[in-house]
């Protein structure tokens, strides 16, 4: 999954890079508001995490610029100033959740989880497909009950499956999700780590269509 | 002294109009006696001097009448009316009214207006003169008087008309002058009434005044209502940024330290206290601004909307959504600003929403022309008495296992004082907490 981190504070933005990338995310990190809006308004993400003081322009302005332009991807805000205002004008403005600084790692990475597992339809906290599990609190998977053991790249590549899991998705569209902005995008390496997905959880669960793409499915 | 300006105004016009007014009554008075006088005397000087030329000693010696002078009156007994012709104390002759009574002698000095009392001892009037009738005889003293009565009755006549007229004036002018001094101070009027309209946030200027001795005073204090917001916007523009400072370097910290595997318990337990002071602080310097502020309102609807939005969103993420359902009298809004009101129904929302299990109700209601109540229940554990009165006084946190600083209430409480309100916490039926907060409306 891939997160755009919009922060100004240079360490805060490389502590949440360090933290997210452990967890299993991409991560872009912007620390200015213009260049915030044209990232997110071109390039492709399943979540941003945006702090609302931004040098240049404020993260509210931002968010509207975000939404006014059709931009759907769940937006967890961070706020320092406790006040309610705030979060009301940033939910105003389109958030979905806020986070108050001075805040812990593992809280912003528990409600992005839940952000993009909601913003692609799944009710429960876990993801099945068939015996395949993943836990979108723990960010683990399981298959068969047992727990898998993935590279971060198959990681992130199969929790990209498995919330899209019975459609279709084009080697584009993975690669827009699993590559940061400075990465190079390899069709041919990603062919390589589908293939040693497979060989972990089951030939049959990912189907290749010719000329369109892949498919996760429940064939249990 | 410490009169209105409508008494100083009304006082001192009565006085000046009830000190002219009698003034002007008795020249009046004094004119019209004057002129009664005059006018008596007038027909007693005719009566003197016509008398004067009809008598004359005969060759006896003896005074005579050569004709009949005067009316009537001198001829009906005791009528008032009288004249005598005397030498020294001898009564020579004297008109047939007097019967067979005299008048006073003259004394040799006797002025030739004086007052006399006649035989019935009734005042009169009268006027003398020294002469001599033609013929040889002694030199002679003539009186004619008339009844004083005919004046008093003459101006008690006019007095009760004169007194009547001059009070109706007086009552005219009295309601010219009330209505001037109302008329006069009615800029004023219209003044209190914007400036409490400001102050209860109606409106948040005082309107152009329509006389121009006012307009000064219009303008400073509108500069005065402007000014006061700035100070507060600036305020609250500092304490923010000052949040926003110490958290952001408080947020590297911990996670430096987490990141570190470093937990130690004395530096966790520090970053928590200096987290909690740091809010406690600059909530507190939030609210001092609180409640001074003129001029302001805020839509109740608007704003819960807004929290409402932001509660369904943030507790969502839980395992059973909570269900919230409003109920706001339409129109209501609160004399605050909009910050503090996001203030006191978010801490109080979020505290009935982190403890609900399905549902929370927020009710609204106007309860008196000047005030409003908002009624946020929950169906969750709720809180005994001891943990009720804790909670309003110090924001203690009673339970470390749901997120929250556990200041919310008790800033919700010092906040609602400030404007005027309360805040009053108690069970809800079946289960739950119930807070009530009482707040100044518009």
């Amino acid at each position: 999954m891939r997160v755009l981190v919009v922060e100004d504070e240079q360490h805060l933005a490389a502590q949440m890079r360090e933290a997210l990338e452990g967890n299993g995310f991409v991560v872009d990190v912007i620390n200015d508001g213009n260049e915030a809006v044209y990232m997110g308004n071109n390039e492709t993400y399943d979540a941003a995490v945006l702090d609302l003081g931004l040098p240049g322009r404020d993260g509210l302005s931002v968010l509207h610029d975000w939404r006014h332009n059709g931009r759907t991807l769940p937006v967890v805000i961070l706020t320092a100033r406790d006040g309610w205002s705030e979060k009301v004008q940033g939910f105003r403005a389109g958030a979905d959740d806020y986070v108050t600084k001075p805040f812990r790692m593992e809280e912003i990475i528990m409600r992005l989880r839940a952000l993009i597992r909601r913003a692609s339809g799944h009710a429960d906290v876990m993801i099945r497909c068939g015996a395949l599990e993943y836990d979108t609190q723990l960010g683990t998977f399981h298959l068969d009950g047992l727990p898998l053991k993935l590279t971060a790249f198959e990681h992130q590549l199969l929790v990209y499956l498995i919330h899209n899991a019975e459609r279709v998705i084009s080697r584009t569209e993975l690669s827009e999700h699993l590559y940061s902005y400075d990465n190079d995008r390899d069709h041919n390496s990603l062919e390589v780590i589908i293939s040693r997905l497979r060989r972990k959880v089951g030939a049959e669960r990912i189907e290749t269509l010719r000329g369109q793409g892949y498919r996760l499915c429940d064939r249990s | 002294m410490n009169l209105s300006l409508r008494a100083r105004l009304l006082g001192s016009a009565g006085l000046w109009s009830a000190v002219a007014l009698v003034g002007v009554g008795l020249f009046i008075y004094w004119l019209f006696k004057d002129h009664a006088e005059r006018t008596f005397d007038a027909r007693l000087e005719a009566n003197l001097l016509g008398l004067m030329a009809s008598v004359e000693f005969n060759e006896q010696g003896q005074l005579i009448k050569t004709r009949d002078i005067g009316g009537p009156q001198f001829d009906r007994a005791y009528s008032g009316w009288y004249w005598q012709i005397a030498h020294d104390d001898e009564v020579l002759i004297a008109s047939r009214s007097l019967l067979n009574a005299s008048l006073p002698a003259l004394a040799s000095d006797a002025a030739e207006v004086l007052a006399l009392t006649g035989p019935e001892g009734e005042a009169l009037r009268a006027r003398s003169r020294r002469f001599s009738a033609p013929g040889s005889g002694p030199p002679l003293s003539i009186i004619v008087a008339g009844p004083q009565n005919e004046i008093d009755d003459a101006l008690s006549r006019i007095l009760l008309p004169l007194i009547a007229s001059l009070g109706l004036l007086g009552v005219g002018l009295g309601a010219a002058v009330w209505w001037q001094v109302r008329w006069g101070l009615k800029p004023l009027t219209r003044l209190r009434r914007d400036l409490l309209a400001v102050r209860q946030g109606s409106r948040d200027h005082l309107a152009h005044a329509t006389v121009e001795e006012l307009q000064p005073l219009v303008d400073e204090i509108n500069a005065l209502v402007t000014h006061n917001r700035e100070v507060i916007a600036r305020s609250r523009q500092h304490v923010g940024n000052l949040a926003h400072g110490l958290k952001t370097p408080l947020a590297m910290l911990a996670n430096s330290l987490s990141a570190q595997q470093t937990h130690n318990a004395t530096i966790d337990e520090a970053m928590m206290r200096l987290k909690r002071l740091v809010d406690h602080h600059l909530r507190r310097a939030r609210a001092v601004g609180a409640g001074y502020h003129m001029g302001e309102r805020t839509q109740m609807a608007t704003t819960l909307e807004g929290l409402v939005s932001v509660m369904r969103h943030v507790y969502a993420r839980g395992p059973t959504p909570i269900h919230i359902t409003v109920q706001c009298d339409d129109g209501l809004a609160f004399r605050g600003e909009s910050q503090d009101l996001d203030e006191l129904l978010g801490n109080l929302l979020d505290n009935a929403c982190k403890w609900a299990r399905r549902q929370v109700m927020i009710e609204v209601h106007r309860t008196s022309p000047e005030q409003l109540t908002v009624v946020i229940s929950d169906d969750g554990p709720g809180m005994d008495e001891a943990q009720r009165l804790k909670a309003v006084e110090r924001g203690e946190r009673f339970d470390e296992s749901t997120p929250g600083d556990g200041l919310g209430l008790a800033i919700v409480h010092d906040l609602a004082r400030l404007y005027g309100g309360h805040l009053a916490l108690a069970a809800n039926v079946p289960s739950g907490l119930r807070a009530e907060l009482t707040l100044p409306a518009t």
